[in-house]
């Protein structure tokens, strides 16, 4: 037997193995996330469709992150507002996720619903969130979806007294992601 | 006091009047006009904006995920005119969505978050294409974002 032909196993076990940490990722580049502000005075509403999602379907770890300056408003005074003064998009420009889908099954197809747990930074705060996902499974395609609340206080933003019955004190924020296998 | 200077004493205090009057509209009219632009401040038109940067895709991202000092420039909220091929077009999200290629791998890469107005041109494009397009910068991640995107045309 050639020394190629002794190799050829090694170098098959190999490609696949790498073949296998590769494909191991999935990735969503134009992930939403959305956030709602209701109070009887206004209904405040922007969403972010360049958030960045990867999920080790391994692991089951996943992690997030978005450009805050990157949210589109209604009217151009509430984005002003919300980068400037509010979230401070040019000190902490990012918000991220870090956390794990918790009893995850990548192998399963169609629809399961589990706890993701993990670290939301934002505005230089880090909270510990559990947040209840839908994950939907067709063939090589993840969609990650659902719904948390958020308390404005604990991300540290301040509301002049003059604007406080403009801002809800609890943000409801939507995300949808739809993953693909990560090629690089 | 005789009839005729009664008459443009009045005369003189109806035009006082109406001077006032007319001032205070304008003055008023200022100032709402004012508060109006104030709470509803006008979106640059990005087609008549002048971009502050010219770049191809790869040398953009190069720029970006390379040397400090030379990407210091490219901040947050500057117009950029990018030249590019197109490497996917998309409606995720309900946006229109132009990635441009930046290398042979999938990322990093270029995406543009076009205008409304800007779907039927965006119809026209085919994968590979060349295309001109000018947007606000936002921020790097795995890829370079840009927003409020329009297709420069030649």
């Amino acid at each position: 037997m050639s020394k190629v032909n002794k190799l050829f196993p090694v170098f098959m076990f190999f490609a696949m193995f790498a073949h296998g940490q590769e494909s191991a990722r999935v990735i969503a580049r134009q992930g939403q996330v959305s956030f709602f502000s209701y109070t009887s005075v206004e209904h405040i509403k922007a969403e972010n469709n360049q958030v960045l999602g990867i999920i080790d379907l391994t692991s089951g770890e996943i992690a997030v992150s978005m450009l805050m300056n990157a949210f589109i408003f209604e009217k151009a005074l509430m984005r002003e507002h919300f980068n400037e003064s509010y979230v401070e998009s040019d000190i902490y420009p990012k918000a991220s996720f870090e956390g794990q889908i918790q009893g995850f099954d990548s192998g399963l197809e169609g629809e399961q619903t589990r706890i993701v747990k993990g670290n939301f930074s934002m505005h230089g705060v880090t909270k510990v969130l559990e947040i209840k996902t839908k994950i939907e499974r067709k063939d090589q395609i993840f969609v990650l979806s659902g719904t948390f609340e958020a308390l404005v206080q604990d991300y540290q933003i301040k509301i002049p007294p003059l604007l406080a019955g403009n801002i809800a004190k609890t943000i409801s924020v939507d995300f949808r992601f739809e993953c693909e296998p990560y090629a690089n | 006091m005789p009839r005729a200077l009664m008459k443009v004493t009045l005369g003189n205090v109806k035009n006082i009047f109406g001077a006032r009057f007319w001032f205070i509209v304008l003055v008023v009219a200022l100032v709402a006009s004012g508060l109006w632009f104030y709470f509803n401040p006008i979106e640059k038109d990005m087609a008549k904006v002048e971009p502050e940067f010219f770049y191809k895709a790869p040398d953009l991202i190069s720029t970006l995920t390379g040397d400090q000092s030379a990407q210091k420039n490219i901040k947050a909220e500057k117009v950029v005119e990018i030249t590019g091929a197109v490497k996917e077009v998309n409606d995720r999200n309900d946006r229109i969505t132009i990635i441009l290629r930046a290398g042979l791998e999938d990322h990093p890469a270029v995406i543009c978050d076009m205008l409304k107005g800007e779907r039927e041109s965006v119809r026209k494009l085919q994968m590979g294409d060349t295309v001109k397009v000018k947007g606000i910068y936002k921020g790097f991640l795995k890829d370079a974002i840009f927003l409020n995107c329009v297709i420069v045309d030649e």
